[in-house]
């Protein structure tokens, strides 16, 4: 079964593929936006996301046969966002119990959304004042530029969403040791 | 931070124990949730994280072994920390044994 969502924030994905995986629909494959379950037993694993750093790096081997040996398989990955899963009769399944990388995680996450953000921002401004501008409207251009808007506007919540998660968790550090 | 060691956490000073006998991630991991009776349950990408930030400050070191996977063991350095660290946590837990306790 394929299923489509728009995935910007990785967490809602993954909380979303955990309540599929506990209708019995487990994650198979995914891209950015399309996502491919199979049927299985219901909630049978726990699926958890990895950001890596750069694009294209793998991950080292060491890691993998690490997960591996802790009963951690690698289900997918799309770019830079990787899912892994592990059996939910072994108990509950973290890839990181520390605070300080998810907040990291986080603020990367962040960076790119605004950067993308205000480019369409910057851009669709400018352009569409630049649209009515000449004798004759610039319909290719308005078409391009009210695009611009419109993701801002779609990335906008995601956004705020992060934010104010970044803001919890730092917020516990302030008090709770890692 | 202005303390010449400053706290470590919770993870990072059980991962230090755990490798006073070399261990591979998977060992670390198993012997902190035993060690801590099943309250310490690290994900294996916050020890990995760690494994790496430790090696970094030589305070743990990676064994040359023939084996597939990999082994670390504390240095003389790591050890130092640990040692510090624990008479930390008896300044913590001797104030708040006397505070709470009378003198006791």
């Amino acid at each position: 079964m394929h299923k489509y969502r728009w995935g910007v924030n990785p967490y809602d994905i993954e909380k979303w593929i955990n309540d599929m995986a506990l209708q019995g629909w487990h994650l198979q494959k995914f891209t950015w936006t399309r996502f491919t379950f199979e049927r299985g037993e219901k909630g049978s694993y726990i699926y958890r996301h990895d950001e890596i750093e750069r694009l294209a790096a793998p991950y080292e081997d060491d890691y993998l046969e690490f997960l591996q040996a802790a009963g951690i398989e690698l289900v997918d990955r799309s770019g830079n966002i990787v899912f892994f899963r592990k059996s939910a009769s072994e108990g509950p399944f973290e890839l990181y119990t520390d605070k300080k990388t998810k907040i990291s995680n986080l603020s990367k996450k962040m960076t790119l959304l605004l950067s993308l953000l205000l480019l369409n921002l910057v851009f669709g401004i400018t352009g569409l004042s630049g649209d009515f501008s000449g004798p004759a409207t610039d319909w290719l251009g308005l078409t391009v530029n009210i695009a611009n808007v419109l993701i801002v506007l779609l990335l906008i919540i995601p956004f705020f969403r992060l934010v104010r998660l970044r803001k919890q968790l730092k917020r516990d550090l302030d008090v709770f040791t890692d | 931070m202005t303390q010449d060691h400053p706290p470590l956490t919770e993870g990072v000073y059980y991962i230090l124990l755990a490798l006073f006998e070399a261990r591979h991630g998977y060992g670390i991991m198993q012997l902190v949730e035993e060690m801590s009776k099943g309250r310490v349950r690290l994900g294996a990408g916050t020890i990995y994280g760690a494994i790496k930030t430790l090696l970094e400050r030589e305070w743990i070191e990676a064994l040359d072994g023939d084996g597939r996977k990999k082994e670390y063991i504390i240095t003389t350095n790591g050890k130092k920390i640990v040692e510090y660290e624990i008479l930390r946590l008896r300044e913590l837990f001797d104030n708040g044994i006397r505070i709470t306790k009378g003198d006791g």
